[in-house]
């Protein structure tokens, strides 16, 4: 039971924080393309702002890692 | 390293003018500045004849662009030399315009033959299209003498209108209309209807009035029988053809005497008009030009024999003195060994360093594939990647940015192997295979992280983090100090003591620091955070301790160096685990392959992306300053 417990809860630590991550990033890109589409050099820019959201997704399996491997262990 | 730069002023007679543009074009060094802003003198006057002039050579640049465009290339001509023109603009324009006044109409003239002929092939097929649906309903139609037949098209969902026409239609001819219709395909229904020539404006009058679209053929073969009509259009295609080879042939060889020869000339061209367009900068006295503009220190010496030799002494290059504040808006060019040139590159994405700034591209050459290697930390990938990034870099030697590319490869895959070496760890789990699941060849020299010490990794990726960032925090605080912007040094000193006190805290919680330690800490920590807020004024009570915040998140931010690298270890245990899965060992193995396959491309782009966004977001942001002026130096086209 306990296991299972943990095992959920590194779920949800990570999988919302990807789901967070991926909403963050999807409207980025889609706005980061527009811009592409208009200025092609401007790929270095888009791609830094992409990638920041992802520290939201790196955090959350930290914690998921951390419960897992902490608190299970 | 940034390129030093200085500053310099040429000088000459007016009638060296055009010598001097050229001979600045061909050294390609001199980044031009407006001469009028500093010297108080006014610009070089461009009397009316020039202006004129120069009209002219645009325009038979223009002209010579259509033309280019007109020849085809071809295979075997002689490629394009830069001939030997006259420097006067006037007779540089005589000599160019006699010849193309000559060739160029005829040339034209072909082309414009050419596209007309290829619109008229295009539309063929489909009159052939029509004329075949129609052919059967012709069969139906006798055709009298003073009679007219037109053909219709129309859409099925309203072929009722084709009993209004014909209604209508026999109306006004009196019952002398005759009318057939037919489906042609599951959406349309074709007509033809015959009448009296006499009757034929009322006729059209009713298909106008009722929406209805006639399909018109050809003057060539409007009004001739149906099949006459189809006989005519496959002579009328032959023909086309034949004359559009003929014609290609013609522009072939046309191209073979005479496209070399032009591409030469629009360069010379392009050259002169360039040259004038950097002459609107210069300033003149009354016998002089001057020319001012910035170029590398360690060309200066090559500029000033190279003037000399060619144009003799009445042109003088000297270097002028500049302070710290025109130093600012020096342009910039970033000068690095060829080793460097990939990480420059990556650099200069993020914008142009301010002139008295720092370069990182050393530093990201240091980093960035250490970040790379603790990433991705496998021996069997990060072999296969030295061998793609090897086989990469030679197919494409002469593509700049794909061999830029494949070296940053080699580098961050050594870098792979070392950590893979420090992690024993080969395409994930298979040194268990090689060796024993209690004795795995190669043994970790480190840590295995497929064991249960996540979380020392977890600590390690944190205290790279620390390094790195602190690392920027000191440059920043260099550079600040360098400046002299003291609000920004005891902004960048209070953040080092903060983050100081801070490590110092977390030591003394976790026994690696005496417990001593724990209220002086508490008392940098609070030192850090006065020191954050006190340049800031009244808003640095809420922007200090925020940018504390930010800076621990980015120092946070480093844990995606063990957490990319875990995801691609266990995607590669489960495929590993895949052999003996189906127990189908073959099929388990081509499961396996698959996914190392995934992982392998997973591997190529996104430790490459995170290393590089640990620099762009997490590193930069504390030192490199953006917004100088890039090094544009006046050239010739080459």
């Amino acid at each position: 039971m306990e296991v299972g417990l943990l095992a959920l809860g590194a779920g949800i630590a990570v999988g919302l924080a990807a789901l967070a991550s991926g909403l963050a990033m999807s409207r980025i890109g889609a706005a980061g393309m527009g811009l592409l589409a208009e200025k092609p050099n401007m790929l270095g820019t888009v791609l830094v702002f992409l990638v920041i959201p992802e520290t939201i997704v790196i955090l959350g399996f930290a914690v998921a890692a951390m419960i897992i491997f902490l608190l299970g262990g | 390293m940034l390129e030093p730069m200085t500053r310099v002023q040429i000088i000459g007679l007016h009638r060296q003018l055009e010598a001097t543009t050229a001979a600045l074009a061909r050294l390609g060094v001199l980044h031009l500045e407006n001469a009028t802003e500093s010297s108080a003198l006014p610009s070089l006057a461009l009397d009316p004849q020039r202006v004129r002039s120069q009209e002219d050579i645009s325009f038979l640049q223009a002209r010579l662009d259509a033309l280019i465009q007109l020849l085809p290339d071809v295979d075997g001509a002689s490629s394009p030399t830069r001939p030997a023109l006259p420097t006067a603009l006037d007779a540089l324009a005589n000599t160019v315009r006699a010849p193309l006044d000559q060739i160029a109409p005829p040339l034209q003239a072909l082309a414009q033959r050419r596209d007309d002929l290829e619109a008229e092939a295009l539309a063929w097929p489909r009159y052939e299209a029509m004329l075949q649906k129609l052919l059967p309903l012709a069969a139906e139609l006798r055709v009298p003498p003073g009679f007219d037949t037109l053909a219709l098209y129309i859409d099925k969902r309203y072929r009722s209108a084709l009993d209004l026409l014909r209604v209508e239609v026999e109306h006004i001819t009196g019952n002398q209309a005759q009318v057939v219709a037919a489906d042609v395909d599951e959406r349309t229904t074709a007509a033809l209807v015959v009448f009296p020539h006499a009757q034929s404006a009322a006729v059209h009058a009713v298909l106008e009035h009722e929406n209805i679209t006639q399909v018109r053929l050809p003057k060539e073969i409007a009004g001739r029988g149906f099949h006459d009509a189809r006989r005519a259009l496959e002579e009328r295609s032959h023909r086309i053809n034949a004359e559009l080879a003929e014609i290609n042939a013609q522009l072939h060889a046309q191209a073979q005497q005479w496209r070399p020869q032009l591409i030469g000339w629009r360069s010379v061209i392009h050259s002169r008009l360039q040259g004038l367009q950097a002459e609107t900068q210069f300033a003149s006295t009354a016998h002089t030009f001057v020319i001012e503009g910035w170029l590398p220190k360690r060309e200066l010496p090559s500029v000033q024999n190279a003037l000399a030799q060619e144009l003799g002494p009445t042109v003088i290059v000297h270097e002028l003195p500049v302070d710290d504040h025109e130093l600012e808006h020096a342009p910039v060019t970033m000068e690095n060994t060829p080793a460097l040139k990939p990480f420059e590159r990556l650099v200069r994405t993020m914008g142009v360093p301010t002139a008295r700034g720092l370069d990182p591209t050393w530093l990201m050459a240091i980093f960035l594939p250490l970040f790379f290697g603790i990433i991705v930390g496998d021996i069997g990938y990060g072999a296969l990647l030295l061998l793609l990034a090897l086989f990469l870099k030679r197919r494409y030697a002469s593509n700049g940015a794909i061999r830029d590319l494949s070296q940053l490869l080699v580098y961050g895959s050594i870098w792979a192997i070392v950590w893979g070496v420090l992690y024993g760890e080969v395409f994930g789990t298979l040194q268990y295979a090689l060796g024993s699941p209690d004795n795995p060849w190669p043994p970790a020299l480190w840590i295995p992280r497929t064991g249960d010490q996540i979380v020392t990794l977890f600590i390690f990726s944190v205290a790279v983090g620390a390094v790195h960032v602190v690392l920027g925090l000191v440059l920043g605080l260099w550079d600040a100090w360098r400046e002299k912007h003291r609000k920004e040094v005891i902004g960048k000193i209070g953040m080092l003591v903060a983050l100081t006190a801070l490590f110092g805290m977390v030591g003394a919680l976790t026994n690696l620091l005496p417990q001593a330690f724990f209220t002086p800490t508490i008392v940098a920590l609070v030192v850090g955070i006065v020191l954050l807020i006190v340049p800031l004024g009244w808003m640095g009570l809420v922007i200090g301790p925020l940018e504390l915040v930010e800076t621990i998140g980015n120092i946070m931010s480093y844990l995606r160096l063990a957490a990319v690298g875990l995801a691609s270890v266990y995607i590669a245990l489960v495929a590993n685990e895949m052999v003996g899965v189906f127990g189908n060992v073959v099929l388990g193995m081509i499961v396996a392959l698959l996914l190392h396959g995934l992982n392998f491309a997973i591997l190529m782009l996104s430790p490459s992306i995170q290393s590089l966004r640990l620099h762009y977001v997490e590193f930069f942001r504390h030192f490199y300053k953006t917004g100088g002026k890039e090094y544009r130096p006046f050239k010739g086209e080459a």
